[in-house]
């Protein structure tokens, strides 16, 4: 319905048309809907008829239907009658007029007079129908009809002179006050056609005076006077009888109006120039009156509101304003922009413009240098794409690989830069592409600025996909920043990956709603729609991180392809978040088919032979010949370097093959962000019993060459973990963080150099402290191995 | 806003009173009587009553009247709407929503009425949340309450938090089964010399679903194109419907009403029934009565609970009819004349197997013979047709693993009044 409003006082006319239908609908609710809703209609058909005309037979009236609801569809009825349909609406008229609701009827005479009046062509055939219901037995009937009669004939008295006089022969019948009323006026107007039954009908009244009623009398009384005029003579006596019977009357008006005639009739000599002006002045010629709707006058509320219903003025009812002449201000529409704050990180913006095409340069250098871990994850990443596009299996890293794809792409294009002090460390997770001899030009600044474009395409990549709301971040943008920077979304948003001081669970926030939408997005067919935004969370984390994952690329034996006759089985870490399970390490089983000329069968999970929890892959139906397959399982290592054993079955074997998989400490941790305030804050809770320190021999060469990304690039080897920002900018100390996937323990590593004594301290804080002592051991390994 | 919600029986008695701003005195509902009494019919009572202060808006259902009082402009539809949805609720709560019913549960009528609406303003009409929220009534925690004395409600509802606010997240049934019922009631007017001056057809398509988890069904249907106007269920995606002409939703748990759709009076519709009639009053306070019922063009289907209803005009004095099938009653008072035929079958075309009465009428001596003959209102039902000829092409499921069992019925039937012969 307000629907409907708004269309009936905005819409143009063309469109108004689908009111129509809506409404019509309505009509089969409540009955006191219906009423409503009827009363609606009536009032934009009034103005409308056009959109109702093709639904007619809706309004047709059900003997049932409530009397407030027949009458507004008689309404609507007479409203939409027009010369095409008249034929039709008057025969289901003349049905109405037969129901046994005699007050329906009524209303239903009136409404075909309303027609007549309205449609010239059919005139003619309603009088006649409206005569022919004269005869009726009904009294209700038969006045109305002698009322509509006679309003009627007032338009177009000439042609029915049978009429009057049949109507006139019938005054002795009729007793409903207002239908005599109304035949009496006839007389009295067209006297002239009925000379000869006027006084007659005159004299009979004037006998029965005394019992009629009011508006009889003054009818009465008017025929009198009409009648003295015309036809002094005969009825001056009667005249005289009945102004005497009027004056003794007992009510007012009666009394008043005989006076006035008498006066200005009989008793010539007191205003002479009235009487002179009599016969002008009674038998003036009228106007015709207009049949008027029944229901009407609320023109002036609003559609659809009480106070339409109702028809009077509701407490609190407001007129609908008229269009305003001139248009609005247009500004208004627009969405306010909240004004960019100046970010805390203070750019370093001058070096930034001139390194950034050396770097670039150099970087296409880099590229095609051997280097070793580049090249070759990215060869490997690419076989395995295309195995996987092959197996169409659907990993949890597919995403991660286009991810890089895409990053590799972009890196030809020109980068915008974006640099921030505080930002450098944590970009710097994702170097390893950077050579030594670039720092050693560049100094951090340059590497730095590499690795923020980097770190920006990353972004940007989220960002594109997403088209979320970068506007809610508007207020990270520093002016400097978007002046240069072509895409500003990327900084925007790296920008809020990075502020470092404010607390973490606003930090999650805000990367949970920009993230949420990339990762869905790239992560659609793998991750169910449940618990998405944890997921995407942990998403991004390994999405940054797994440019840099040189582990991943290790791969470990299971089963050799002679134990496995033909089948062989490789196992490696991909170090993203098992998406059935959050502390469940993620494990891809890489089945290859060796042999060369029989498919393997089968293939499927048996059960988990240690008491290790393990999430089996779905069964492999088919492995041809030479063909690899990845699946991804899941392994609760519950924290332990514990080896998982588990049985597979395949090729009908009815004797499982049992496999097992050894996990090295620093699988068991995942990548888990902290800020440094976090950080401290975590460091200061673990203390004392969970701390252990060590220290490494290295010699002076080698420490000098001892970086954030070297190192980084070593800590990455043996664990999987995340670099913690740091804002003292102290060049000695690296922090990392991480948690283990089971129990969700932190573990904190820290690195300090001792550039004098040639020595790296490293201490590990954790609640796992076996696993921490592990862990230690072998990043202690890695630190002299390779140095 | 709504300031006060009277329930009033069929005497005139203002049982319930449930005031949510300010105490509106029950004298209010003198302006009511007053209305009342002018009519006599209690349907053509007006729905909007203006008093000097305050608005009355009324419903009659089930022989209540539910009397809304309000003081300020607000949209009638909206409190009528509004009534109609207590109504529907207390039947759903409740199974009836008499009197009794009423009476007998005050507490949680009181209850209900305090959670749908909070100052005047609507809040949770979804049956879902509020059966969370406020448990119907049933025996074991009749005894319960009994026992303990302790009636209030441990649990928090968890319904409320679903993101489809029309399915609660931890539905599961052992058997999954989903029912759609096409269900068409046909509108229509047919004149005495049996042709047809109206014909609708309203159909909707009630559903039964009780299936575990999320599921995403789709409905397909052999002719979608019949169907033009239509509203759905806030679950029906209405795109797809669009673009498709596919009914593709994730049902409410429940019960519920699909669609409804209306085919309008274009398209002519071919009635199941005839009736063949022959009424005539004579001088000298009689007359005579004669009815034949056929069915036609119902595809094989037989028809159903057939009854006719006749309001006969006030001079007729009694009837004296002898039906050749079913039973008939004459009621004197309220001079209807009710012939409950039963089954038609369509096998027995030979017509003198057709359900016919006969009798006489007797008019009250020294009445005028009546002008008109009585209208006949029909009601049957058509089991396992629709007369539209819309037909369910298939339902499919995704989302669930399961396989669900599901059921699609047919049935076309007339509301009552609402196919009527003229004679």
């Amino acid at each position: 319905m307000a629907v409907a409003q708004l269309y009936y006082y905005v819409a143009p006319q063309s469109e108004i048309q689908i009111v129509a239908k809506s409404l019509l609908r309505l009509l089969r609710h409540h009955r006191e809907i219906q009423t409503i809703i009827l009363k609606s209609i009536v009032f934009i058909a009034d103005k409308h008829k056009q959109i109702f005309e093709p639904y007619l037979k809706s309004f047709y009236v059900h003997s049932n239907d409530s009397s407030l609801v027949k009458r507004y569809k008689l309404e609507i009825l007479t409203t939409l009658a027009n010369a095409s349909n008249i034929s039709t609406i008057l025969r289901e008229f003349q049905t109405y007029v037969l129901s046994s609701d005699k007050d329906f009827a009524a209303h239903t005479i009136h409404a075909i007079g309303r027609c007549a009046s309205t449609i010239s062509d059919v005139t003619e055939a309603c009088l006649n129908g409206l005569v022919a219901l004269m005869s009726k037995k009904d009294e209700t009937i038969v006045a109305e009809s002698v009322v509509v009669i006679k309003k009627l004939l007032q338009i177009n008295p000439s042609q029915y002179n049978e009429i009057i006089k049949h109507i006139v022969r019938m005054v002795d019948k009729v007793t409903v006050p207002i239908a005599r009323a109304s035949i009496l006026w006839l007389i009295g107007e067209y006297s002239d056609r009925i000379s000869k039954l006027a006084p007659d009908v005159l004299r009979k009244m004037a006998k029965s005076f005394v019992d009629e009623e009011t508006i009889v009398k003054h009818q009465i009384l008017n025929l009198a006077a009409k009648l003295y005029v015309v036809n002094a003579k005969q009825t001056h006596l009667l005249v005289q009888y009945v102004f005497n019977l009027a004056k003794y009357d007992t009510n007012y008006d009666t009394r008043d109006k005989a006076r006035l005639l008498r006066a200005l009739l009989i008793q010539t000599d007191k205003c002479p120039t009235l009487s002179k002006h009599a016969k002008k002045i009674l038998l003036a010629s009228k106007p015709a009156p207009i049949l008027e709707s029944i229901i009407r006058d609320h023109d002036q509320y609003t559609l659809g509101t009480l106070s339409f219903v109702i028809g009077q003025k509701a407490v609190g009812y407001k007129d609908l304003p008229d269009f305003p002449l001139e248009p609005p201000d247009p500004s208004v529409r627009n969405v306010e922009i909240v004004t960019p704050l100046p970010s805390q990180n203070v750019s370093s913006r001058k070096s930034s413009t001139t390194t950034r095409i050396t770097s670039r340069e150099k970087k296409k250098s880099v590229n095609d240098e051997n280097f070793y871990s580049d090249e070759e994850e990215e060869e490997e990443e690419e076989e395995e794409e295309e195995e996987e596009e092959e197996t169409s299996t659907e990993g949890p890293d597919t995403d991660n690989e286009e991810e890089e794809d895409e990053e590799d792409e972009k890196e030809k294009t020109t980068q915008n830069d974006n640099d921030t002090n505080e930002y450098e460390q944590l970009d710097a997770q994702s170097t390893n592409n950077i050579e030594p001899e670039e720092e050693e030009k560049d100094e951090s600044s340059g590497s730095s600025e590499e690795e923020e474009s980097e770190q920006e395409e990353e972004e940007e990549d989220d960002d594109e996909e997403s088209e979320s709301d970068e506007s809610a971040d508007d207020e990270k943008l520093t002016p400097n920043q978007s002046s240069i920077v072509a895409k500003p979304s990327s900084t925007l948003t790296v920008s809020d990956y990075t502020i470092p001081a404010t607390e973490k669970s606003l930090l999650e926030m805000d990367l949970e709603a920009f993230l949420g939408a990339p990762s869905t997005s790239t992560n659609v067919q793998v991750a169910p729609v449940k618990n998405n935004i944890f997921d995407d969370l942990h998403g991004l984390e390994s999405l940054t991180s797994t440019s840099s994952n040189l582990v991943y690329t290790k791969q470990y034996d299971c089963l050799n392809r002679i134990t496995g006759q033909g089948l062989q089985i490789q196992y490696r870490f991909p170090r993203t978040p098992f998406q059935q399970s959050s502390n469940m390490v993620h494990v891809e089983l890489i089945f290859t088919n060796t042999t060369t000329n029989k498919d393997i069968h089968s293939i499927k999970f048996y059960k988990s032979k240690s008491n290790i929890n393990i999430q089996g892959f779905n069964q492999i139906d088919l492995l041809p010949s030479g063909v690899s397959i990845v699946t991804s399982i899941g392994i609760d290592f519950n924290d332990k370097t514990q080896p998982a054993s588990f049985d597979i079955l395949y090729d009908n074997n009815l004797i499982p093959t049992s496999l097992t998989i050894l996990c090295h400490v620093g699988e068991l941790i995942e990548q888990k962000f902290l800020n440094d305030q976090q950080f401290n804050q975590n460091l200061a809770r673990l203390r004392g019993m969970n701390e252990i320190m060590d220290s490494v021999n290295v010699d002076e060469v080698q420490i000098s060459k001892l970086n954030f990304n070297t190192i980084q690039t070593k800590i990455l080897q043996c664990a999987n973990m995340i670099s913690v920002p740091s804002t003292s900018g102290d060049s000695t100390l690296f922090r990392f963080s991480g948690q283990t996937i089971s129990s969700k323990s932190l573990v904190l590593l820290t690195i300090q150099l001792n550039m004098t004594q040639s020595k790296v301290h490293l201490t590990i804080n954790s609640d796992q402290i076996v696993l921490a002592t592990m862990l230690l051991k072998e990043i202690k390994q890695t630190f002299q191995s390779i140095l | 806003m709504i300031h006060s919600l009277f329930i009033i029986n069929e005497a005139g008695d203002a049982f319930m009173e449930k005031h949510w701003k300010t105490v509106v005195s029950k004298s209010i509902c003198d302006y009511f009587y007053e209305a009342q009494k002018k009519c006599v019919n209690p349907e053509d009572i007006p729905p909007v009553i203006a008093t000097p202060h305050h608005y009355l808006i009324n419903i009659y259902r089930n022989n209540l009247y539910f009397v809304a009082v309000l003081t300020n402009e607000i949209a009638p539809l909206f409190v009528i709407e509004f009534l109609h949805r207590i109504m529907d609720l207390f039947e759903n709560y409740f199974g009836e929503c008499t009197e009794k019913s009423v009476k007998d549960n005050y507490v949680i009528v009181y209850e209900l009425l305090d959670e749908i609406l909070d100052s005047g303003l609507p809040l949770i009409t979804e049956t879902n949340i509020l059966k969370e929220l406020i448990k119907p009534p049933n025996l074991l925690r009749k005894v319960a309450h009994f026992v303990t004395g302790d009636s209030t409600n441990t649990t928090l509802p968890s319904k409320q938090l679903s993101n489809i606010p029309w399915r609660p997240f931890d539905v599961s049934y052992r058997n999954n089964e989903a029912f759609f019922d096409i269900v068409e009631e046909i509108d229509a007017i047919i004149d005495q010399n049996g042709t047809i001056v109206m014909s609708e057809i309203q159909g909707y398509i009630d559903c039964c679903i009780k299936l575990s988890g999320m599921p995403d069904l789709t409905l397909n249907f052999v002719n979608p194109r019949l169907l033009d106007d239509i509203s759905f269920h806030p679950c029906v995606r209405l795109r797809k419907w669009e673009s498709e002409h596919v009914l593709s939703f994730i049902p409410p748990d429940g019960n519920f009403r699909l669609i409804s759709y209306h085919i309008a009076t274009q398209n002519t519709i071919c009635m199941p029934i005839y009736v063949k009639h022959h009424i005539q009053y004579r001088e000298g306070s009689s007359g005579r009565f004669e009815l034949t019922v056929g069915p036609k063009q119902t595809m094989g289907k037989s028809l159903e609970n057939v009854i006719i209803e006749c309001t006969m005009p006030k001079s007729v004095l009694n009837c004296t009819l002898t039906p050749s099938q079913g039973k008939s009653t004459f009621d004197p008072i309220k001079k209807i004349l009710i012939w409950n035929i039963g089954t038609i079958e369509t096998k027995t075309q030979n017509s003198a197997h057709l359900p016919t009465i006969r009798g006489n009428i007797i008019l009250v001596t020294g009445q005028p013979i009546p002008e008109s003959n009585p209208i006949l209102n029909i009601s049957f039902q058509i089991n396992q047709l629709a007369i539209s000829g819309i037909r369910v092409q298939r339902v499919d499921m995704n989302g669930e693993i399961y396989k669900p069992y599901k059921g699609v019925k047919y049935i076309t039937t007339v509301k009552k009044g609402r196919f009527q012969i003229r004679t």
